[in-house]
């Protein structure tokens, strides 16, 4: 499951960018472009919390 | 560093790191890439556009100038931090006596309350969008609406109770929002080049089409506008290099590297230097350039409408935690200051003591509308302590001077030090109201670190005559 999500957050922080990239390419117009940017925002928020920070409290030291 | 790691490594304030303490390099590339996309990243960009750049002066004022900070990090900072292995404070201590460290932390303190403050500022902005009360223009310096108070008031209280209450869940979203908001500053400068594109009617094929565009419409160089110092290449360069010096020729950033296992992991600044400090500030000057190039009258810099405009509500977002997450740590951190002088006052009572005055400087906007300003200021400041840890450290012994002399001696104040550090301050300031170009605010520290290391040298050899290293 932990993986899942993590996959989905890489896809939405991936359209982070994307959304941009296809509004320089003239695929789509400015309002398309900020709508997927907030749908990436929010799904990369609420998927990237149940992965990022989580590490620690598993019991994985520092890193080196 | 951030305050988790502070937190986490708290148990070796007072005592050397030990080898199996020490991080790898990818740890410190993501802390640096994350600590340097800020809040205020999105009002030096625009400045930098305000101070009427040119696009040459930019962009590799900018590589170059990044470029001097990470080999200041690299062989300034970095080498002393893992000889040593101590924090800042501790090493100064021994250095300074307590008392001269009370004064330097009061002095970092106020600074850093200043700075926080700018980043509530650039918060505010964002709720300038959603409550469209009267926002600050660039000239002005005092609070200009009662909305404007309102909102800076609003995000300072919930900023300062959450730096007092839960760092720690600042802290992780923090950690959440890093990559995010890296992809969203470059969202704004791809959107705020594609519209630069679409409204100059400009036709890009080549990379020598996009720096004709860069050159002739985006950072078109000419005169700053009203109350804006003059940036050229020079300008830009000492900017960039300067704008962190409290951390690494300020040695500040001992306190970071002291974990690293090389010198060399000084590197990993680069990461900070050139994604917050060259891509998120030519973005961020994108857009405000591209305002300009619309509407020459409005001259207002203000993130929250800018990064509306291109990326709406998730620009939005981005200004506000963009400014709070930085905010947070940065209000511990003079926290930090203050309780080292305040060591009887409670955390949580310092910390909100903090917040609030953070808070009551992030309503006047004539801190962020001269940030760049207030940041040559704040790394001159600080600059003539980290000369003379770099005197103490590595020209002591070969002069035959004692190093530490205020543990040596068991004294509160090394006058050396002391007087090393307000002296250097007070040429400084002479300098630069002599007028003379050279000698502006921007580059001044750079014979100041001179002066600070001879006035340490000097005086400390008269201080220990007589005495045996």
């Amino acid at each position: 499951m932990k993986k899942i999500l993590e996959i989905v957050s890489y896809l939405a922080l991936l359209l982070v960018v994307a959304a941009p990239f296809m509004f320089y390419a003239g695929k789509w117009d400015l309002e398309q472009n900020k709508l997927w940017m907030l749908i990436a925002t929010i799904v990369w928020f609420v998927t990237a919390a149940f992965w990022i920070g989580t590490e620690k409290k598993e019991g994985s030291s520092d890193d080196s | 560093m951030s305050e988790e790691a502070e937190a986490k490594h708290g148990e070796f304030e007072r005592e050397p790191v030990p080898e199996s303490k020490t991080r790898g390099f990818k740890a410190f590339v993501g802390m640096y890439a994350g600590e340097h996309c800020a809040g205020t990243e999105l009002m030096i960009g625009p400045l930098f556009v305000a101070a009427g750049v040119s696009a040459f002066d930019v962009v590799f004022g900018l590589l170059i100038g990044n470029l001097l900070a990470v080999l200041s990090w690299m062989f300034l900072t970095a080498p002393i931090a893992v000889r040593a292995r101590l924090t800042l404070y501790y090493q100064l201590e021994k250095i300074c006596g307590r008392s001269l460290v009370s004064l330097y932390n009061l002095a970092n303190g106020v600074m850093f309350c200043f700075l926080a403050g700018s980043m509530i500022t650039v918060s505010a902005t964002a709720l300038g969008v959603w409550f469209d009360f009267p926002m600050p223009s660039l000239t002005d310096i005092y609070p200009n609406s009662f909305g404007w108070v309102i909102a800076v008031l609003a995000i300072g209280v919930v900023i300062s109770v959450v730096a007092a209450w839960g760092y720690d869940m600042v802290s992780r979203i923090a950690n959440i929002a890093a990559p995010w908001m890296v992809l969203v500053f470059l969202a704004f400068g791809i959107i705020g080049l594609k519209q630069f594109i679409d409204v100059t009617g400009a036709e890009v094929h080549s990379a020598g089409d996009l720096w004709a565009l860069c050159k002739t419409a985006i950072w078109k160089g000419g005169e700053p506008l009203e109350g804006q110092v003059k940036f050229t290449f020079w300008h830009v360069t000492f900017f960039a290099w300067f704008c962190n010096m409290a951390m690494h020729i300020g040695m500040s950033d001992l306190s970071v590297f002291r974990f690293a296992k090389k010198p060399w992991q000084g590197l990993a600044t680069a990461s900070g230097m050139y994604v917050g400090h060259f891509m998120a500030w030519l973005a961020a000057s994108i857009l405000y350039a591209l305002q300009l190039h619309m509407d020459p009258t409005n001259t207002d810099v203000l993130p929250g409408p800018m990064a509306y405009r291109a990326a709406g509500v998730a620009g939005l977002i981005c200004v506000i935690v963009a400014g709070w997450t930085t905010a947070n740590p940065t209000i511990y951190r003079a926290g930090l200051a203050f309780q080292a002088i305040m060591p009887n006052k409670s955390r949580f009572a310092v910390t909100i003591g903090t917040g609030l005055l953070a808070t009551l400087a992030g309503m006047f906007p004539g801190i962020a509308m001269k940030l760049l300003d207030f940041v040559a200021i704040y790394g001159l400041m600080l600059m003539p302590m980290g000369a003379v840890v770099f005197t103490d450290f590595w020209i002591f012994p070969k002069l035959g001077l004692k190093q530490y002399y205020a543990e040596h001696r068991s004294i509160k104040i090394n006058w050396a030090a002391g007087i090393a550090w307000l002296a250097t301050m007070a040429i400084c300031y002479s300098l630069v109201k002599t007028g003379n170009p050279i000698f502006q605010k921007f580059f001044v520290a750079l014979p100041g670190w001179f002066i600070a290391s001879g006035l340490y040298i000097g005086i400390s050899k008269l201080q220990q005559k007589g005495e045996v290293a």
